[in-house]
């Protein structure tokens, strides 16, 4: 697609170029007489030749303003975008088609006031955009009001008294960005500009070539830079070669205009690497999905069963049974992974379940609240609202919670907490959950596992199976006979306590 | 229901039906309560050849999506109300170029960074008047996570079909809620593309359409048709035009296209209506509170039931409006978290023919059946402390 040879510069006849790359039917362009853009305009189509880009794999972006326009006399798949966004719409498509060659055309205000931001991130992306800016010193479509690359001192529609603002360097701020080619040019230096661009574009990454236009009907007319003429004449005997300028001093470099390239280096292009990515994870596609199944069976293997497609039920007003569970706690303790666990035996067992949980500041350290609905027929309202079963591991979150608990919810708490006065003694389960967990399981940390089973034992949520499968479908990997010995302790415990609660009644 | 297979949040549930539907690109930022879009999307769409950018901001993500559209991948993003007000520009640009394209609004409570995971239908009528300028609309609204897998394919469909993009204006009621889901065998999912462009047009009129079609064909860069896409005014051949004439044409057609295919595009649920007299309003999740009530209230021998929009842009009024003139209706409650938006909507359609009052609740806290049913019976005002609510005109 692009020629790989040597960059040579080979001006054609304007009136070739305009006929191959551009679209004859709707020139005249628009700019006034003296801008520069038209030039830059022609510096890209013959970037273009001198390269031997398709044309149909040639893409032309640019957003809002005079330099815009160019989007549209240009001969290729061509968007005008909006104002300051051309390189955003640009890495969409760069993206979705990393095999097109895609060329942001932009003016300052453009590229470097509303449109900064996408700027900065393409260059630190690097993602293979050519961008070629086309480089007024002012808002020209607007009709002249100072733009980021306007002098301080100078004059605009909206700096009426001299601009108190400093100027950004377009292509140096594309520099410190990461840009890893980033170039000067300008409408008078039309072969140098033209071996940039082609440069720009044969570079695999981020390119910006930040392209010193001339705009004598406003930026020239506001500050007396004279004609067109004069404006060129400026260009060519104020530039100086970027080679050059590294031996000059900041004084003497004043007021000069450096061409060349600011900036060049080799780094990882971000579709290329995305395409690696995606490669390896197709390679790597097969085994994942052996691993999942292995995964599965070995759940299988352990709980007895693998459930994973469980027929709804079907509603029976008969069997009509509907818990409400709350778990709260501290953060960290595996409060939302119990409630989802719950959620995921319910969906095994073939039952109707609603999870959800608090989040925000009360998810981080503090308070922790999580929600889990089991039912046999459709869940209307998603939240409890009579909380059926109430579980806490902190005092604070039994003080919180317990108080607005009916007498019929049966609430589980850790042996070490005292419950509010307002529960019956009988509806009260205390259980030495954490406790167990550090002792008898031997990490703190499956406590959550632990009240998992112990509620599922108190409550006869779902079949055991369906919770060992739940518990196992949500751990991380290779801590599974960890938290079955955590599942089988928490068992165990409220075993023994409805034991002792069933010889007690007798 | 068929079979479950799977507990599912509403966010995951929204990445599982963009991928079945054909989502190859997604663009975001993150921001809560839709960042799990965002995080899942970064998983799944790389194992299935798609691609995730984490742009820099909202407005580049909605840009990066539009691209890829017009480079012919069907692409997402998501977003929250703040980063939802700053996609309002390309939105409209994508309406007006007619650039497929899906676009997710987990809504939380505002004005402002407001409550970020508080739940809130607030953005609803940013969704319809949002961006500037006449421009059609389509919205879609889930209240359950298997209809916001459903519904999220579908809001692909309609935005390859009619070219323009669709909005799923969920709730964070529904983004963090879990369920279980059935998803259907991928062989019997209807996946819509664009009209397609078979051939270079030797004319080069992108947006010239066959006679009986009222979307124009598309063709992605890069086959060779060398077009021109604007947000400007343009005329068939995609270039900006200045003429009135043409102005108005488009503006009428892009406008039909959507209202011209009411029946196929709009969307809504009744329930119990056959008997009702009070009808109680409701779109998104607050629908479950409201199933809940409404339940309650039946058993409580109240003959009340449900008008649910699915789509909410285009507003279902025929539907509506149909439901509020038969005479057995006295009664519409309108019950959104807000402080009276679709109410508005609701008022205009109804027009008179029956009393509409309000429940609103924009506090932070989801709506509960206890409110729902205080404001059907009117009998326990102290319940709805928290609330807004509103008899007929009153407001
Ligand atoms: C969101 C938005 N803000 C403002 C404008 C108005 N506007 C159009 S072009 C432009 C400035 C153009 O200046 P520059 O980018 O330097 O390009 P030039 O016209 O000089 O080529 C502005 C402010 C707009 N179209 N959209």
């Amino acid at each position: 697609m692009v020629d790989k040879g040597d960059v040579k510069p080979r001006t054609r006849q304007v009136s070739d170029l305009i006929f191959k790359y551009m679209r004859p039917e709707h020139l005249p362009q628009i700019w006034c007489a003296g801008c520069g853009n038209g030039i830059i305009m022609r510096d890209v189509a013959q970037a273009i030749e001198n390269l031997g880009l398709s044309r149909s794999n040639t893409v032309i972006v640019s957003g809002i303003g005079c330099s815009s326009r160019a989007a549209g006399y240009l001969d290729f798949n061509t968007i005008h975008t909006t104002h300051g966004r051309a390189i955003a719409f640009a890495t969409g498509i760069k993206l979705a088609n990393p095999h097109l060659e895609v060329i942001v055309i932009a003016g300052d205000g453009d590229i470097s006031a509303i449109g900064g931001n996408h700027l900065i991130h393409a260059a630190r992306r690097n993602i293979g955009l050519t961008v070629v800016v086309m480089n007024n010193n002012i808002y020209g479509m607007t009709g002249g009001q100072y733009s980021p690359t306007t002098p301080t001192g100078e004059f605009g529609t909206t700096a009426p008294y001299g601009n108190i603002d400093r100027a950004f360097d377009i292509a140096k701020l594309a520099y410190g960005a990461g840009a890893s080619y980033a170039a000067r040019g300008s409408a008078y230096h039309v072969q140098q500009t033209i071996s940039l661009i082609q440069e720009g574009i044969r570079h695999r990454g981020f390119s910006i070539i930040d392209v010193a236009s001339v705009c004598p009907t406003y930026y020239g007319r506001k500050n007396k830079k004279g004609s067109a003429v004069d404006m060129l004449k400026w260009q060519r005997d104020n530039a100086v070669q970027a080679e050059k300028a590294k031996t000059m001093t900041p004084e003497e470099l004043k007021g000069k205009l450096v061409l060349g390239a600011v900036s060049q280096s080799l780094h990882p292009e971000f579709t290329y690497e995305y395409g690696k990515l995606i490669e390896r994870l197709y390679e790597e596609k097969e085994q994942r999905e052996e691993q999942e199944k292995a995964d599965m069976a070995r759940i299988g293997k352990v709980t007895g069963q693998i459930k994973n497609s469980g027929e709804a039920p079907v509603s029976s007003p008969a069997g009509r049974e509907r818990n409400e569970l709350r778990l709260a706690g501290s953060g960290g303790q595996g409060i939302i992974l119990a409630s989802v666990i719950l959620a995921q035996a319910a969906v095994l067992a073939g039952k109707y379940t609603a999870q959800s949980q608090s989040y925000g500041p009360e998810a981080r350290g503090g308070q922790c609240k999580a929600e889990t609905l089991v039912s046999d027929t459709p869940i209307g309202f998603t939240k409890v609202q009579n909380p059926t079963f109430l579980m806490c591991l902190t005092q604070e979150s039994l003080s919180h919670y317990g108080k607005s608990v009916g007498p019929d919810c049966m609430v589980l708490i850790d042996s070490a907490l005292t419950p509010p006065e307002n529960l019956r003694p009988e509806q009260v389960v205390k259980l030495p959950i954490l406790e167990t967990a550090r002792t008898k399981v031997g990490r703190l940390q499956t406590a959550n596992i632990v009240a998992v089973a112990c509620i599922n034992t108190l409550i006869g949520l779902t079949d055991r199976s369906s919770m060992e499968q739940a518990v196992l479908m949500h751990i991380p990997k290779g801590t599974e006979s960890l938290n079955l010995k955590a599942f089988e302790e928490g068992v165990r415990l409220a075993s023994e306590s409805l034991g002792a609660l069933k010889g007690d009644g007798k | 229901m068929g079979k479950v297979s799977r507990l599912m949040q509403g966010n995951e549930a929204c990445v599982e039906g963009a991928l079945a539907a054909g989502m190859r690109l997604y663009a975001g930022y993150p921001i809560t309560p839709s960042t799990e879009i965002a995080e899942l999307a970064s998983v799944r769409l790389p194992q299935e050849g798609g691609k995730f950018i984490q742009m820099e901001d909202e407005i580049a993500s909605i840009a990066c999506a539009i691209g890829a559209s017009v480079a012919g991948t069907k692409a997402m993003t998501a977003t929250s109300g703040p980063g939802f007000s700053l996609k309002q520009e390309n939105l409209g640009y994508a309406a007006l170029a007619e650039i497929p394209l899906v676009v997710v609004d987990v809504q939380r409570m505002g004005p402002s960074t407001g409550m970020p995971t508080s739940p809130s239908q607030g953005d609803v009528m940013m969704a319809r008047w949002g961006t500037h300028g006449d421009h059609p609309v389509i919205a879609i609204s889930p209240s359950s996570v298997m209809e916001t897998y459903e519904q999220t394919i579908r809001a692909f469909n309609l935005s390859e079909k009619y070219r323009t993009p669709v909005l799923l204006m969920m709730d964070e009621l529904v983004g963090h809620l879990r369920e279980g889901v059935s998803l259907p065998d991928p062989d019997d999912i209807e996946i819509i593309d664009r009209p397609a462009v078979k051939y270079p047009d030797p004319k080069r009129l992108p947006y010239k359409m066959k006679a009986g079609q009222q979307v124009p064909s598309m063709a992605p860069f890069g086959n060779g048709q060398r077009y021109n896409i604007t947000g400007l005014i343009h005329d068939e051949s995609g270039f900006p035009t200045n003429s009135n004439a043409i102005a108005k044409e488009l503006l009428d057609r892009i406008m039909h296209k959507v209202s011209d295919n009411y029946a196929d595009i709009v969307s809504c649920e009744s329930r119990f209506t056959e008997d009702t007299e009070t009808v109680v309003f409701c779109y998104g999740g607050t629908m479950r509170a409201v199933i809940s009530a409404v339940e309650q209230a039946r058993s409580r021998g109240m003959k009340c039931g449900i008008f649910r929009p699915v789509t909410i842009w285009p507003f279902p009024e025929k539907e509506l409006s149909k439901l509020a003139s038969d005479p057995k209706v006295g009664r519409i409650l309108v019950v959104e978290h807000n402080y009276g938006q679709m109410l508005l909507e609701v008022q205009r359609v109804v027009g008179g023919h029956c009393r509409v009052d309000f429940l609103g609740k924009y506090n932070g806290n989801a709506i509960t059946p206890r409110e729902i049913t205080a404001a059907l019976f009117e009998d326990d005002p102290g319940a709805l402390a928290s609330c807004a609510y509103t008899v007929g005109r009153d407001r």
